[in-house]
C-alpha cells in the first residue's frame, strides 16, 4: 500500500475539518469548532490510482498556526497539501494563496491544490473571485462544497493520482 | 538493617512507575533502527505488536522516518509531536503528546505516548485564560480610574495647600500686623500722655485678637469639611430650611420668606444646614433696603434639590463674583475701602463653595448690580446617592 501525508492548511473557520470530515466519514456538521493542534484522519483513496492502494493520512491542522505551520513539526514529511480558502470571505482567499506560495517555496515539487470552499454559498452562476498571487502564479485550484460533498473526493483522487504519476 | 540492590532498584522502579502515571504515559515503545516495534508496554501497548513496521501501527510518525533517523547522531535530542488526535470516527479520541529518542546504549528508538490534555480541558484552560486577561483589562481599567480619581483628589489637595498657602502668608499676616501696630502704640501711650489711651488701644487690641479667632477657627472648620459617609442621613430640608431661618437674628428692616418644594433626601445634613445658614445670613447682613428680602427657594426630588436664595441687596459685580468664595474674603464698600468688621472672618461663602463642591453640587451667583438690585445664589445639591453615581 501507498501511505502518504497530507496537509490540510488555511484560516480558521474555512472548513478544513469539514472536509475531512466529508472525506472519510461522508459527513457534515454546520457546527463551528476549533481544530486545536492537530487532527489526523486516514483515508483510503477509492478508485486506487493505478490500481495500487492508496492512503492519505489527512492532517488537518489548527488554522491559528498561520504561517507559523511551516517551522512547526506537523508539517515535517508531508508530501502534499490541499490548501483551503472560504469563497465568502476574501482575507481568506489571500492567506490561501500566501500559504500556497510558502508551500511552494519551503516544499518545492511536492503536490499543492488551492481549495475554494463553501462555493454552495455563491449564488448561482457567480464565479468565485479569485485571489491576484494565484491567478497570477498559475496555482492549481479547484472549488468544493464539503457541505454537498462537490469535489471534495475528486480532488484528494486527483491528489493521490498526480502523487503516483509523479512517483513522489 | 542494610538493604540489598534489588529492593533498591525495586524502589527505584517503583518510581519511575509513579513518576509515568503522573505524566499520564500510555505506552513505551521500543523500536529498532529499521522501524520496527521491539517491544511495547504500557495502556496502549496492544495496539502495537512487536514485529511489525513502526508507521503501521502508529501511522502519526509516517513521515517522521527521517527525523528519527536523525536522532542517532543527536541522542541528547528529542523529536516531540504535541497535541495529535487520530480521528476514526464521532466519538472524541485522547489526545496525545509523541517523544521519540534515541538510546545509544540500547541501540533502539524509545517512543513515549502520553496523554495530552483533551480537547474539553484545552477549551476549559484556553475560557480560562480568556476571562484572566479580560479580569485583568477590567483590573486594569479601574486602576486607571482610580489613579484619575487620586489625580484628581491630588489637584484639589494641591489647590487647597495653595489657597492654604496664600491665606496664611496673605490674610493672616494683615491682622498680625495690626496687633503689633496696637503694641507698639499701647506701649507708647504708657510713656507719652499725647499718644492717646491706652485702654483705648487696649481695646482695639482686644478687637483684632477676636478678630484673628474668628479668622482661625473659620479657617479650621474650612480645613475640616469633608464628606463623612457615617454622617450620611434622612434630611427633611423642609424642616432644615426653617430651623435654619428660626435661628438667625433678621434685622428689623429684613424679610425671609420661604418658597417651593423642599423634599426629603439622603445627605449631610449639617453640611446642608451650614450652606443654607451662611446663604441666608449673607443675604441678611447686607441688606441695605428699607424693606429688605430674602427669598429661599427649594425645588427638586429625593435625588437631587435646588435652592436659590435670592436678595434685593446692593447685588455683586461681575469682577468680584469669584472672589467671593475665597477665604477672608470681603468685598470693598461703595468707597473702594476694605471693610472694617471684626466680626466678620469672611469665611461664610467660602465654607458655602466648599461644601457645596464636598457634596458633589454646584453653586453659581447671578446678579447685575449695574442694572438692576439683588443678587441669587444657586445651588445644585445632589442626594448622597446621585453624588456617587456622578462618580
Amino acid at each position: 500500500m501507498i501511505i502518504r501525508k497530507i496537509m490540510l492548511l488555511g484560516e480558521m473557520g474555512v472548513g478544513k475539518t469539514s472536509i475531512a470530515n466529508r472525506l472519510v466519514f461522508d459527513t457534515f456538521s454546520g457546527e463551528y469548532g476549533v481544530s486545536i493542534g492537530s487532527d489526523i484522519y486516514q483515508y483510503q483513496v477509492e478508485p486506487p490510482p493505478g490500481d495500487n492502494p492508496f492512503l492519505f493520512n489527512v492532517w488537518d491542522t489548527d488554522g491559528s498556526f498561520g504561517e507559523t505551520i511551516f517551522k512547526s513539526v506537523y508539517i515535517r514529511g508531508a508530501h502534499a497539501a490541499i490548501i483551503v480558502g472560504d469563497v465568502t470571505r476574501k482575507h481568506t482567499m489571500e492567506t490561501m494563496a500566501r500559504l500556497a506560495v510558502r508551500f511552494e517555496e519551503q516544499l518545492p515539487g511536492r503536490y499543492l491544490c488551492c481549495v475554494v470552499n463553501k462555493i454552495d454559498l455563491l449564488p448561482e452562476g457567480e464565479a468565485p473571485s479569485l485571489p491576484e498571487r494565484l491567478v497570477s502564479r498559475g496555482l492549481p485550484y479547484v472549488t468544493t462544497s464539503a457541505r454537498t460533498g462537490e469535489n471534495v473526493r475528486e480532488t484528494f483522487a486527483t491528489a493521490a493520482e498526480t502523487i503516483v504519476r509523479r512517483g513522489q | 538493617m542494610r538493604r540489598g540492590p534489588d529492593s533498591v532498584l525495586n524502589d527505584a522502579l517503583q518510581h519511575a512507575c509513579d513518576m509515568f502515571a503522573e505524566n499520564a504515559t500510555l505506552a513505551f515503545i521500543w523500536v529498532s533502527p529499521d522501524m520496527t516495534v521491539v517491544s511495547t508496554f504500557g495502556e496502549l501497548a496492544s495496539f502495537v505488536p512487536p514485529g511489525v513496521a513502526l508507521t503501521d501501527s502508529v501511522p502519526v510518525l509516517f513521515g517522521y522516518e527521517d527525523d528519527l533517523a536523525a536522532l542517532q547522531d543527536h541522542p541528547e535530542q528529542t523529536l516531540e509531536i504535541p497535541n495529535i488526535s487520530i480521528v476514526t470516527g464521532r466519538e472524541q479520541k485522547p489526545r496525545l503528546n509523541l517523544s521519540a529518542r534515541w538510546s545509544a546504549p540500547r541501540q533502539q528508538y524509545l517512543i513515549l505516548v502520553a496523554r495530552a490534555l483533551s480537547r474539553a480541558a484545552l477549551e476549559q484552560e484556553l475560557q480560562t485564560q480568556v476571562r484572566g486577561r479580560r479580569m485583568a483589562e477590567m483590573m486594569l481599567l479601574e486602576q486607571a480610574q482610580d489613579i484619575r480619581e487620586t489625580n484628581r483628589a491630588l489637584a484639589e489637595v494641591n489647590r487647597d495647600l495653595a489657597e492654604f498657602a496664600h491665606v496664611v502668608s496673605h490674610d493672616l499676616k494683615a491682622p498680625m500686623r495690626a496687633l503689633r501696630y496696637f503694641a507698639d502704640d499701647l506701649e507708647s501711650s504708657l510713656s507719652d500722655p499725647d499718644a492717646g489711651d491706652p485702654r483705648d488701644h487696649l481695646a482695639r487690641l482686644k478687637g483684632q485678637s477676636r478678630r484673628m479667632t474668628t479668622m482661625l477657627s473659620s479657617l479650621l472648620s474650612y480645613a475640616r469639611l469633608e464628606r463623612k459617609e457615617e454622617a450620611v442621613d434622612q434630611v427633611d430640608t423642609g424642616t432644615l430650611v426653617a430651623e435654619v431661618i428660626a435661628s438667625l437674628p433678621v434685622p428689623a428692616n429684613a424679610q425671609v420668606s420661604v418658597e417651593g418644594d423642599w423634599p426629603t433626601l439622603m445627605t449631610i445634613g449639617a453640611q446642608l444646614d451650614l450652606v443654607v445658614r451662611n446663604l441666608i445670613e449673607n443675604a441678611l447682613k447686607y441688606c441695605d433696603r428699607a424693606a429688605g428680602r430674602v427669598t429661599v427657594s427649594g425645588a427638586g426630588d429625593a435625588e437631587t434639590l435646588t435652592i436659590t436664595v435670592a436678595d434685593n441687596g446692593p447685588g455683586i459685580s461681575l469682577e468680584y463674583q469669584d472672589a467671593v468664595f475665597r477665604p477672608f474674603a470681603q468685598l470693598p464698600d461703595e468707597s473702594g475701602a476694605p471693610p472694617l468688621d471684626e466680626n466678620s472672618s469672611g469665611m461664610g461663602l467660602a465654607l458655602v463653595k466648599r461644601a457645596v463642591e464636598t457634596a458633589g453640587g454646584t453653586i453659581e451667583i447671578t446678579s447685575d448690580p449695574a442694572n438692576r438690585p439683588g443678587t441669587v445664589f444657586t445651588v445644585v445639591w445632589p442626594s448622597e446617592k446621585e453624588a456617587e453615581s456622578q462618580g
